[in-house]
């Protein structure tokens, strides 16, 4: 979580990331993890960030990773669900991907205001892509936006360079 | 709950058994209006197993708690 954690540091409000490992990390276990223990991150008067995460631990393929990047295991995503909400409790956006139950839309999604019922494919968003969109709404930063950006897309690159996917999942996720 | 705050001032918090819990439990209040044992025992009954998972409001935010406890 560590690439979350620097990410964060961006935006100036109070936050921390909460999981519950339950023991110690295992494989063939689904954590979660979520922003303030599902409660949010209030930033300023633009309203209230919340943002959670399923996540395994998988066996790493060394030949996959450069030197920097090797190790024995890595975390795989399993579902997000990044939202937006103004402080009297409006959705500016809900960014999803929970491929599970009937939703007719297993793939990342995006619902968007008026009408939020509606599955507005996305391909899949970065953790790192919802904060800069959360820059984009003039979030309050503790660093100048420039900077912000650059941190964002530093984090997001090495996610970016080793990750399995990016538009839609592989059959059985 | 272990704290971890290294390297930046956004802290890692790993909750212990109680409090992750707990915090289903306020989840599942906040979002759906019922107890965290309440959802459970509606979820293992298969009451959204056919349900689009965006028409139930709070279910997805009450689902991604899920491995709180389980």
């Amino acid at each position: 979580m560590s690439p979350f954690q620097r990410g964060l540091k961006v935006l100036d409000g109070h936050a921390r990331l909460t999981v519950a490992k339950r023991g110690s990390y295992r494989k063939d276990q689904v954590y979660e993890w979520s922003l303030n223990s599902n409660g949010g991150m209030q930033l300023g008067q633009l309203g209230i960030f919340s943002a959670s995460m399923h996540f395994e631990i998988v066996d790493s393929d060394s030949t996959q990773h450069d030197a920097e990047h090797q190790g024995a295991f890595r975390c795989s995503t399993r579902a997000y669900n990044y939202k937006l909400s103004t402080p009297r409790g409006s959705d500016v956006w809900r960014l999803h991907w929970h491929p599970v139950g009937k939703s007719p839309a297993k793939e990342p999604h995006i619902h968007l205001p008026p009408d939020l019922d509606r599955h507005l494919p996305t391909g899949r968003i970065t953790f790192e892509k919802a904060l800069v969109w959360l820059i984009e709404y003039d979030a309050p930063l503790r660093v100048d936006r420039d900077e912000a950006v650059a941190v964002l897309a530093q984090e997001e690159a090495s996610h970016l360079l080793y990750r399995t996917w990016s538009e839609a999942p592989p059959a059985g996720r | 709950m272990t704290r971890d705050t290294a390297p930046c001032d956004v802290e890692i918090v790993e909750l212990s058994d109680a409090e992750a819990s707990a915090a289903f439990d306020q989840l599942a209040q906040r979002e759906m209006g019922i107890s965290g044992d309440e959802f459970l025992g509606r979820w293992d009954s298969g009451e959204w197993t056919d349900a689009d998972f965006d028409d139930v409001p709070g279910l997805v935010e009450v689902w991604m708690g899920l491995p709180l406890v389980r």
